[in-house]
């Protein structure tokens, strides 16, 4: 009796809330009006800070954060087009190799000290030595100080891509004292240039800024910056519709329609440069035979894929390359969906009644549900996947140690191609890591490298993405698609492709 | 003659489940004298309890209902006043002593506050009087008053039971019902504490209805004694006209063929065949004809009224 | 007495030593890569393996158990992989917090718990007892993000009365503190029904309303102290609970506590982290618990006179 009341108060308690979630009568204060005066901004942050050091943060949201306390040489626009920022102009040598960049003469750090040529080379110096350095700045030789306002920078080899490197919060200029003074410390107090000043960071809580009012640019028009802690994504996005923060990123696919029809938000979707992509990897039976690799490329609907995966955000990718990419062209080999191609490939392959793999996952919520669409696909063609989703921990050591048959990965291009496809295919690279390897592609990775000619370099790309895509190691999934979201007010938002923020860019109005 | 202080009529109570409807008390007719000592026999589950628990109308909550006859107690029925002035009875005017001194003290309370507390409630005192009436209880059953400071866990069974008889009696109440007293005690310390009841009874002057299944105890210290089987009493007189008298109850001889005799040299125990009906279902007719050794046609069908010759009560077809 | 606490101290010696063995064995032995996880995927194979050896995880299983016992003995738990802080100045950043929501949502829990049980309780199956038993159902089935998402899409986003995160008023703590505290208050509120009905039962009542005393006497001088009895064990490990699970419901309204930093640190396999937390919850808990066996020893004398032996 008791029992069966129960049932029908929780039915009833349900639809209440139900109801009381449903209509939006009283809603919190987002409005327009109060929002213009204000000087301050909240934005939401995914995870905790893992450094206040650029060059030591692991963590694309906490670096890109940070990076607001910093300047880096040179910044680039929502086109992905390279402009000064520290280093006012400068010179490419005709080989590539030598790259000399005039800094800013009228620069202050924030503990008042003046930016000079021996800070820049300082940054460069370090970037050499620590963890990420191999990652980021393995194409540099050294760093020369010209006079106290230019360094020239001496590639190993010439890099095309090399500016747009030093975009990225990595290459943020540090100041010498301050960071040697630190000593390691990840979390000493960061001395910048940047448009913002350091205030407080609290694990867990909030990272807190506030203007430089000496930046050698016209002073932000945002005073007071906070970046909070939220991890989950329902409280993100109620905490947005409270007016507790002021912008996200990030926003899932499923909650997309429902701020943009609200008249309160902007809801700004723009690709990034964060390509999605499944690793097959060929050192394993039954993968080994690349008709089977390829068959699974055929087999999945990539399109039918991202609806279930990402809420249908996204953009569905079958080349690796985007097509405003450099070296991107419509021959570049692909796989679309073909179920029929799949089987027959199997069947060439011998095995035309399938056979067993298992996927390792890790558990997010991408990391979930992509491996099951494509449990269901390759099931239609008889193989049985088994899933593993794993910690991050445990997912990154197996798949760092290429201990998969089957596995997914993500990754931030560049908009020049060559770190992508370095990383993806090149023999010894870390990110190859289904562990492909090709000495054609090994060579013709270092030709494109070292090539200046564009025509010729075009050539060199269009014969990897032949015979990479014919291998199948990689199979491209999707470019991400962000929606930042914040109130109408809030104007200056720009984004761009690597998910970079510029808060010296954003106003209220 | 002396004054009525306790007159049950016509007492029917059930005990009602979603399940089934338990016919405790069928009509039980029971009086007692000021000063006087009843003894209520009978076997387990014949209503005895029941009885006692009716007067004071402790009966579990919403379970045990009263549903005709009443309990007139100096007078008053008991059955038809209302909760706060059943209070003002209980403990003061009628107390009880339960059958299980193990369980009937709070663990949590010294003894000195579970005696006080009857007191206090009772009667206006400050405190320094309550105190030393504690005291004074406490020596009266045998029991040095520092002892009051402890907790139940620390007293043995019979010192239990006479701080429960000491409870009972702090308000100098004119009924005592005493439940078994010494049922849940050694026999050296039954005869210990019945001993001291009747010394108290005498000293204080307190009627008691004692319910037992001793027929032994009762010979020793009742004046009066009621016989009950299946929620009636069948046969009830004083302590000569059950012990002594010619006619009796089969029930009553039956009860008394299951004691042992250690004087008149029987070969063996003459227990009563069979079990008390079922009080969910009685048979019709005498509630005993089913186990009765005399048991004749009338008996199955009609119930039998009390037969009353002078004090002594006899409810059978065999007396008319 | 005394004697009784100091040998209770005691035995938390083993107990740390045991816990500790089996974190440190969980952590050691499951996979996952801590110098991996800081670095990310990016980083070079031979990156990692500096950091691996920068932080000792090359050196056997047992013998960096020994070592980590032997430092922590002199006081020294160590320094947190991830912030590189020492472990105790993370954990006692984290800690008030988490002690304060507990604190809060228990006596909240007990302060309604307690009384709703006793009232169902003495009103048996009246509309008030039903009421409350199906409050208890609902509180006990509906999981704690869920409980804390719906209090704040009706109290923060539709009626605006209380923050959807951070505490940095009292106002803040109300969510996350009714949060916390659904779960323990249904369990409460039944345990204490139950005993409750337990003890009405018991002689020493039917004694008690044989003297004369009220009801309401009965039920506060007679039975509430005997109820308690059980009703504290529960409230002690549901405290003990709350101060190491308290994660989803920081997650939910987004805290800065103990059992996010715990989570996170797992998931990080940020070892002195974990095990200092542990280790300091392993204190704590065995410290509710004696002053849960302590508060018996209040209520229950037959329980102080055990003590004291």
């Amino acid at each position: 009796m008791i029992k069966k009341l129960g049932t029908l108060a929780l039915t009833f308690v349900l639809m209440i809330t139900l109801a009381l979630a449903g209509c939006a009568n009283k809603t919190a204060d987002v409005s327009t009006e109060k929002n213009k005066t204000r000087e301050d901004i909240n934005i939401r942050l995914k995870t905790n800070v893992d450094s206040l050091d650029p060059q030591l943060s692991s963590n694309d949201y906490s670096s890109n954060a940070i990076l607001n306390m910093y300047n880096t040489l040179v910044i680039s626009d929502s086109k992905n087009n390279i402009l000064p920022c520290l280093a006012k102009s400068w010179e490419i040598s005709d080989d590539g190799l030598t790259y000399t960049f005039f800094i800013e003469e009228n620069v202050k750090f924030h503990n008042n000290k003046k930016l000079t040529a021996e800070d820049v080379k300082f940054t460069l110096d370090r970037a050499l030595t620590v963890p990420m350095g191999s990652t980021y700045a393995f194409m540099i030789n050294r760093t020369d100080i010209i006079n106290e306002h230019t360094v020239k920078v001496t590639l190993k080899e010439p890099y095309a891509p090399f500016m747009e490197y030093l975009v990225l919060p990595f290459y943020a200029i540090l100041n010498k004292e301050a960071v040697t003074a630190a000593n390691g410390d990840k979390f000493a107090n960061p001395v910048g240039t940047g448009p913002f000043k350091f205030v407080e960071y609290k694990d867990g809580e909030y990272l807190s800024m506030t203007r430089n009012d000496d930046y050698f640019k016209t002073p932000a028009k945002i005073k007071d910056v906070k970046f909070k802690i939220i991890i989950d994504q329902t409280t993100m996005t109620m905490a947005l519709e409270k007016g507790e923060i002021d912008f996200l990123e990030e926003l899932p696919g499923a909650e997309r329609e429902r701020f943009k029809k609200d008249k309160r938000f902007e809801v700004l979707e723009y690709p990034t440069n964060y390509l999605h992509y499944f690793m097959l990897n060929p050192n394993i039976e039954p993968l080994k035979d690349k008709r089977v690799r390829q068959a699974i490329g055929y087999a999945i609907d990539l399109e039918a894929a991202k609806k279930v995966v990402y809420d249908g955000a996204g953009e569905v990718n079958y080349t690796i390359l985007r097509s405003d990419m450099f070296g991107y062209s419509d021959n570049i080999p692909r796989y679309t969906y073909n179920p029929e191609k799949a089987k027959e490939l199997l069947k060439e392959a011998g095995y035309a009644n399938g056979f067993n793999l298992k996927f390792v996952s890790v558990d997010t919520v991408a990391g979930r549900k992509a491996p099951q669409v494509m449990q269901g696909y390759l099931a239609d063609l008889g193989i049985t996947m088994e899933i593993e989703t794993n910690e991050f921990g445990v997912y990154a050591q197996k798949i760092t140690g290429s201990d998969f048959v089957i596995s997914c990965c993500a990754t931030l291009a560049q908009n020049d191609p060559d770190t992508l496809l370095y990383q993806l295919f090149y023999s010894t690279e870390m990110m190859n890591m289904p562990k492909y390897n090709n000495p054609e592609v090994d060579k013709l990775l270092d030709l494109q490298r070292k090539e200046v000619n564009e025509q010729k370099r075009k050539e060199y790309i269009k014969q990897i993405m032949d015979i990479v895509m014919e291998d199948a190691t990689i199979l491209p999934y999707l470019y991400r698609e962000d929606a930042a979201t914040y109130p109408v007010s809030l104007k200056g938002v720009t984004p761009k492709a690597n998910c970079i923020h510029y808060i010296y860019d954003f106003y209220w109005d | 003659m002396s004054q009525t202080l306790l007159n049950i009529k016509n007492l029917y109570v059930n005990y009602e489940t979603d399940e089934e409807t338990v016919r405790a008390l069928n009509g039980v007719n029971l009086k007692l004298n000021k000063g006087e000592m009843l003894g209520l026999v009978g076997e387990t589950g014949a209503g005895k309890t029941t009885t006692a628990l009716s007067i004071l109308k402790l009966l579990p909550k919403d379970i045990g209902i009263i549903t005709n006859g009443q309990i007139e107690f100096d007078g008053k029925d008991l059955t038809k006043l209302k909760e706060a002035e059943l209070r003002n009875i209980r403990g003061e005017r009628i107390s009880m002593i339960f059958q299980d001194p193990m369980t009937s003290l709070n663990p949590v309370l010294t003894v000195g506050e579970q005696i006080a507390e009857v007191i206090e409630l009772h009667k206006t005192l400050d405190k320094k009087q309550i105190e030393s009436k504690v005291n004074e209880m406490l020596e009266l059953v045998g029991i040095p008053a520092k002892r009051k400071k402890e907790f139940p866990h620390q007293f043995s069974g019979g010192m239990k039971q006479r701080v429960i008889i000491a409870m009972a009696l702090s308000c100098d109440p004119e009924l005592l019902i005493a439940d078994e007293p010494t049922t849940a005690l050694d026999v050296t310390i039954q005869a210990q504490v019945l001993n001291m009841m009747e010394e108290l009874k005498h000293k204080l002057n307190t009627a008691m209805l004692l319910i037992t299944h001793d027929l032994g105890v009762v010979a020793q210290i009742c004046d009066k004694v009621a016989i009950m089987y299946a929620g009636e009493i069948i046969e009830s007189g004083t302590a000569e006209d059950i012990f002594e008298a010619k006619e009796h109850h089969p029930y009553t001889v039956g009860l008394f063929g299951s004691i042992p005799n250690l004087i008149e040299k029987t070969n063996r125990l003459k227990p009563i065949l069979g079990l008390m009906p079922d009080p969910t279902d009685l048979p019709q007719g005498c509630k005993f004809h089913p186990r009765c050794p005399q048991c004749m046609e009338i008996c199955r069908k009609v119930h039998p009224d009390d037969r009353q010759t002078e004090t002594h009560t006899i409810k059978c077809h065999l007396y008319k | 007495m005394y004697k009784y606490i100091i040998k209770r101290l005691m035995m938390l010696i083993p107990v740390i030593l045991g816990i500790s063995f089996i974190v440190f064995s969980i952590i050691s032995l499951t996979p996952g890569d801590p110098a991996r996880i800081i670095l990310g995927n990016h980083a070079s194979e031979e990156a990692v393996e500096n950091l691996r050896q920068e932080l000792g995880l090359n050196e056997p299983f047992i013998k960096r158990y020994i070592s980590y016992v032997g430092s922590s003995i002199k006081g020294d738990f160590g320094s947190s992989y991830r912030t590189g802080k020492p472990v105790f100045e993370d954990i006692f950043g984290k800690f008030p917090l988490t002690l304060k929501l507990a604190l809060f949502s228990m006596l909240l829990a007990t302060a309604l718990g307690i009384p709703i049980g006793i009232i169902s309780a003495v009103k048996r199956y009246s509309i008030i007892d039903g009421a409350s038993m199906i409050f208890a159902l609902l509180m006990t089935s509906m999981p704690s993000f869920w409980i804390g998402l719906m209090l704040i899409l009706i109290f923060s986003i539709k009626l605006d009365i209380f923050p959807v995160t951070g505490v940095e008023n009292i106002k803040g703590y109300v969510l996350p503190t009714i949060t916390l505290a659904s779960f323990s208050m249904a369990i409460i509120t039944r345990m204490t029904r139950s005993t409750m009905l337990e003890v009405i039962r018991q002689d020493y009542v039917r004694t008690a309303r044989a003297k004369g005393a009220s009801t309401k006497r009965i039920i506060f001088k007679h039975c509430i102290r005997n109820a308690l009895i059980p009703v504290v064990t529960v409230i002690g490990i549901n405290f003990g609970i709350l101060l190491g699970g308290t994660v989803i419901t920081e997650t939910v309204f987004a805290l800065p506590g103990l059992g996010t930093l715990l989570v996170s640190a797992i998931r990080m396999k940020d070892m002195p982290i974990v095990m200092g937390a542990v280790i300091f919850l392993a204190i704590a808990f065995s410290i509710i618990n004696l002053l849960v066996d302590l508060i018996y020893a209040v209520i229950d004398p037959r329980v102080k006179a055990q003590y004291s032996r």
